[in-house]
């Protein structure tokens, strides 16, 4: 019944509260379309992955001084990247990749710019919160993905082999879906609880934005088409009244530079903010999907206990008498002529192995259970460090674009205004 | 002042009307509230002690604009200090967080823009107060408290619309000012008009009639109208000077009457043609004017036109981007309050290592959520200002537009009576050549049929003949043609009207005469009474009747003439007073709401930079 993950060994053979010992810095950027070779004929887009590390590991790929490694990577390598980490590190927390999008493979605007952006911006969420991770960003397969100019043969060589076991936890997740924990530990009610709130407080937020962004879309628009008035205006006063026509053309200027830094600041959220809160979210769910499995394992363990409580309960009974069988059988047997009192010992025996089996089992479980629960919890704050971290950077860089376009429209209009 | 300590309220109180969090008033949330104010801020909260006290004094007292420009000036410096103050402590303090800014001091110094505008063009004439008032029928209504020259007077919305007809008809070559256009009917059936729950509607109609009665102050024809001093007195009733002359004695048709001063038209004015349509007028033909004039003329006209095109599509945008301003405003709102709800719910897990960093990050958060509050609140002011400095105003640049449309009308249809007399006398003088040559050849003939005669007997024959005919055939004809003159009088009626004027004004003495003359002239356009068929008797009498209209017609241009000049004279005044006062509230315009941009942006920039300090604490 229980399944042990047989590479969930739970070995802690890295310790998660250290932090990373070198510095690894992942940079996703310039996304283009390149068309396909000899053996794909469909065109993809590539993403440029610059790494910048001290580890020593990596110094033999970079040649040159600066110490930047660069390759170029297609979303399915990201993805069989993800597919090879979840797979060796079930106890981790796999930050998640953005949408496969179908849909926009299907229209076709998968080469549009704002869709490349969108994923190059959250590509580059996956592979910075890969490299904070501790235990994610030592992994050979990672070293491999950025830094290897064989990546391509070495994917090919994987494709098909790779074991798939995400369909077994699926149907695994289905199938426990309607049993419950029966003692769930405070710290993950709270953990449940919070993450809920976390998540939903982030979705609304990402909502807003969309709409927000929106709106700054129209009025960007909106003054656009002002200024184009004023042009007109500007044209009807030259000649007639210098003054305020230059006047006009300085206003103008204003209101064309306050059209462009709202669509600049609106393709900011559009691009990098709200991808950063619905990564956040992915996270979220990620997260979520972790604390499942954990549960998962204590449904096994528990379940397990349950067993062993009904078998020591019969052999119990066996012992004590004829408690757990009735009257009718116990003829039944005596007519088959079946010694009752061997049979009994017999069954007696075989319940005493069954138990000692079981215990034996029990204890393992427990094990499993309980150090997936360390390991879960150790993961769970590592998950909020790193939550902040990316909140830190992400909120900053709302801030500073925020700042950068008032400042910028500041400068422009106090000059409109000393120009007045 | 007190209408400044009235709009000080409003502006400070941005979230009135609201779902905000601090639609009761901003008192409500004390500094002392805010629970992550460091120790180390103090210097900055001492600055900003100092501005908030000098933003006190200076909004008490933004009268005239030497404090205005000194208000901005400090403001200037506020600023500067701020940052300065901000980047000291920076450098200081890296690990403490700023001060919480009160909205109280934003608010504060975004109503001192609006204030120094107003106060910037010093108006002669307040509305100082609208509300519930009953008038002397003991009807309710919104009244509109007019202070002018120390004198106070109430006035309701539809006598204002009143005074601007009258002005409308006493003044036709003035363009009169606008005032806000009437609440449309069906809105006010559903939802009469309350000094209750209206307030948006009135505070718009108190702005725009202030403007209104400042404009028409500003035109001197207008302020000496005795109709409009009459209104700002509080001494008169308005319906009693709406049934009083000038107004009482107005004629029907201002083209009837002098330009200028239409209740004192004189008898040759009824005589002059009335059309409706501009249809006929030969827009090439400059007589009453000058080349130079018409071009002048055209111009203009051309030009505000053109005004009209460009400013028509602007209004439009600025109306709908104020809606999706708001919008935005409100989703700005909408953000702050999530902000804060994830400022308390930002961790998953909290022990005793994370406290103080989950304490920051959840500070940082709110600051977020503060700046957004702040864009919220910011963009709301801006609104407001937009829908003061530019929404309004170019409406009321379009209405002025409007109406010069219709003084460019008048002026048209006068130059068309000009033109119409002008022919006429022509053609009247025309017509006694003709005759006069008719007769001179006639006499030539004669004697030279005579001369023949006297040799030869056929040709004296002939002429017998001929006098017998003569003498005959204009007997048979005129008749005829009076009879069916009579038959048809209607048809003949607005074919005269054109010509009605030469109607002399003892109508009915010669109205036969009169049906006469117009007979002949209906037949003479059409070509059918040859003077050579008309008997020498009848061409004398034509002859004399013609100069005696002819008498009359140049009386008429004489008049015309005049009021051609007066109405030239002041057309042109008032386009280019217009052109003049659209130049000057498109400067106006573009600065105020160069200022409201700037004042946004400063605070806005401001809550930002606060926010990016406490961000950049966050402990990883």
């Amino acid at each position: 019944m229980g399944r042990t993950d047989p590479k969930g060994n739970l070995v802690p053979n890295h310790d998660r509260s250290k932090k990373p010992e070198h510095k690894l810095e992942i940079l996703v950027s310039d996304p283009q379309k390149r068309s396909g070779d000899q053996s794909t004929t469909s065109s993809y887009v590539s993403y440029q992955i610059s790494t910048k590390t001290d580890n020593p590991a990596y110094q033999k790929y970079h040649d040159d001084a600066g110490g930047i490694i660069v390759v170029h990577r297609r979303y399915s390598d990201l993805l069989l990247l993800h597919n090879i980490l979840s797979n060796d590190h079930p106890t981790c927390i796999i930050p998640p990749l953005p949408d496969k999008k179908v849909f926009q493979y299907i229209a076709g605007d998968r080469f549009s710019q704002s869709f490349t952006q969108k994923r190059c911006h959250s590509l580059q969420n996956f592979l910075r919160r890969v490299a904070n991770h501790p235990i994610l960003a030592v992994s050979n397969s990672l070293m491999m993905f950025l830094v290897s100019p064989d990546w391509d043969a070495y994917r090919k060589s994987l494709a098909g082999h790779l074991q798939q076991n995400n369909k077994d936890e699926v149907t695994d997740v289905f199938m426990n879906a309607f049993k419950t924990v029966h003692k769930q530990s405070d710290e993950f009610v709270e953990i449940k609880e919070k993450s809920d709130k976390l998540d939903h407080n982030v979705a609304k937020i990402d909502k807003i934005f969309h709409r927000v962004v929106k709106k700054y879309d129209a009025i960007s628009e909106d003054y656009s088409k002002f200024g184009s008035n004023i042009q007109d205006l500007q044209e009807l006063c030259t000649g007639e009244n210098e003054m305020l026509s230059q006047n006009l053309k300085n206003f103008n200027e204003g209101i064309t530079q306050l059209s462009f830094g709202i669509r600049d600041l609106s393709k900011y959220l559009d691009y990098e903010y709200i991808v950063d809160l619905k990564d956040l979210e992915h996270y979220i769910d990620s997260m979520n999907q972790l604390i499942k499995l954990k549960e998962q394992k204590q449904i096994d363990y528990e379940e397990l206990s349950e067993y062993l409580t009904k078998s020591v309960n019969e052999k119990n009974n066996l012992i004590s008498g004829y408690g757990g069988s009735n009257f009718f059988t116990n003829k039944l047997e005596e007519l088959a002529g079946i010694n009752q009192e061997s049979a009994r010992r017999e069954k007696i025996d075989k319940l005493e192995t069954k138990i000692n089996c079981l215990t034996g089992e029990l204890e393992s479980s427990k094990k499993i259970a309980d150090a997936f629960e360390q390991e879960t919890l150790k993961e769970v704050s590592l998950f909020e460090e790193l939550k902040t971290k990316e909140l830190k950077t992400s909120l900053g860089s709302l801030a500073d674009h925020h700042i950068e376009f008032y400042e910028k429209l500041l400068e422009t209009w106090v000059k409109v205004d000393e120009n007045l | 002042m007190n209408i400044f300590g009235e709009s000080e309220e409003e502006d400070n109180n941005p979230f009135a009307g609201t779902n905000h969090l601090y639609a009761s008033g901003i008192a409500a949330v004390a500094d002392g509230e805010d629970d992550f104010i460091p120790k180390g801020a103090t210097i900055y909260d001492e600055i900003n002690k100092d501005n908030d006290e000098g933003e006190d004094i200076e909004t008490g007292s933004p009268v005239d604009s030497p404090i205005n420009s000194f208000t901005q000036n400090t403001m200037k410096h506020d600023l500067k200090e701020q940052e300065k103050g901000m980047n000291s402590f920076e450098n200081a303090a890296p690990t403490t967080s700023t001060k919480f800014e009160p909205y109280v001091s934003l608010t504060m110094s975004m109503a001192i823009g609006s204030n120094g505008q107003n106060s910037a063009e010093t108006p002669d004439i307040n509305i100082t107060e609208a509300g519930d008032y009953k008038d002397p029928w003991g009807k309710h209504a919104i009244g509109y408290v007019i202070q002018f020259q120390g004198k106070e007077v109430v006035r309701r919305y539809s006598e204002f619309d009143t005074l601007r007809q009258a002005l409308i008809r006493l003044l036709p070559t003035v363009i009169i000012p606008p005032i806000p256009s009437k609440h449309p009917l069906i809105k006010y059936f559903l939802n009469p008009l309350a000094a209750e729950n209206d307030s948006k509607i009135i505070d718009k109609r108190k702005r725009m009639l202030t403007s209104f009665l400042n404009n028409c102050y500003a035109v001197e024809e207008i302020r000496n109208q005795v109709v409009f001093t009459k209104f700002l007195n509080p001494e008169y009733s308005w319906p009693n000077v709406l049934k009083s002359p000038p107004i009482a004695i107005l004629p029907v048709n201002n083209l009837l009457a002098p330009p200028l001063n239409p209740t004192k038209p004189s008898p040759l004015h009824l005589l002059l043609p009335v059309t409706k349509s501009l249809s006929r007028l030969d827009p090439l033909a400059h007589n009453g004017s000058t080349l130079e004039l018409e071009k002048q003329f055209a111009h203009l006209e051309a030009r505000l036109k053109k005004f009209r095109l460009h400013l028509d599509p602007s209004h439009k945008i600025i109306k709908q981007h104020r809606l999706h301003f708001h919008n935005l405003g409100s989703l700005f709102a909408e953000l702050g309050a999530y902000y804060n709800a994830f400022s308390l719910q930002a961790n998953v897990i909290s022990n005793e290592d994370t406290v103080k960093a989950i304490k920051m990050l959840s500070n940082a958060i709110e600051k977020i959520g503060h700046g957004f509050d702040v864009n919220y609140v910011c963009s709301e002011i801006l609104i407001e200002n937009l829908l003061n400095s530019l929404e309004e105003p170019i409406g009321e640049i379009l209405h002025f537009l409007e109406d010069a449309q219709r003084v460019i009308t008048f002026r048209k249809l006068k130059r068309l009576q000009f033109q119409i007399i002008e022919q006429t006398i022509q053609k009247r003088e025309l017509r006694i050549k003709n005759l006069k040559e008719a007769q001179f050849q006639m006499k030539r003939l004669q004697e030279a049929l005579q001369r023949n005669a006297q040799e030869s007997p056929t040709i004296a024959e002939a002429i017998k003949h001929i006098e017998k005919k003569m003498s005959l055939s204009p007997t048979d004809d005129v008749p005829k043609q009076l009879q069916e003159s009579e038959l048809r009088p209607q048809e003949e009626q607005p074919r005269i009207e054109e010509i009605s004027g030469e109607a002399p004004p003892d109508r009915d003495q010669i109205s036969i005469s009169n049906r006469r003359t117009t007979t002949r002239k209906k037949n003479r356009r059409s070509g059918e009474l040859e003077p050579h068929l008309l008997t020498e008797h009848e061409r004398q009498q034509e002859i004399q009747k013609l100069f005696k209209e002819i008498e009359k017609l140049n009386e008429c241009f004489k008049l015309i003439n005049k009021d051609m000049e007066d109405v030239n004279k002041s057309t042109l005044q008032t386009l280019r007073m217009l052109e003049d006062y659209i130049n000057r509230k498109m400067g106006i315009m573009i600065k105020s709401f160069t200022k409201f941009v700037i004042n946004w942006l400063t605070e806005c920039l401001k809550a930002w930079k606060n926010a990016r300090l406490i961000v950049n604490n966050i402990e990883t």
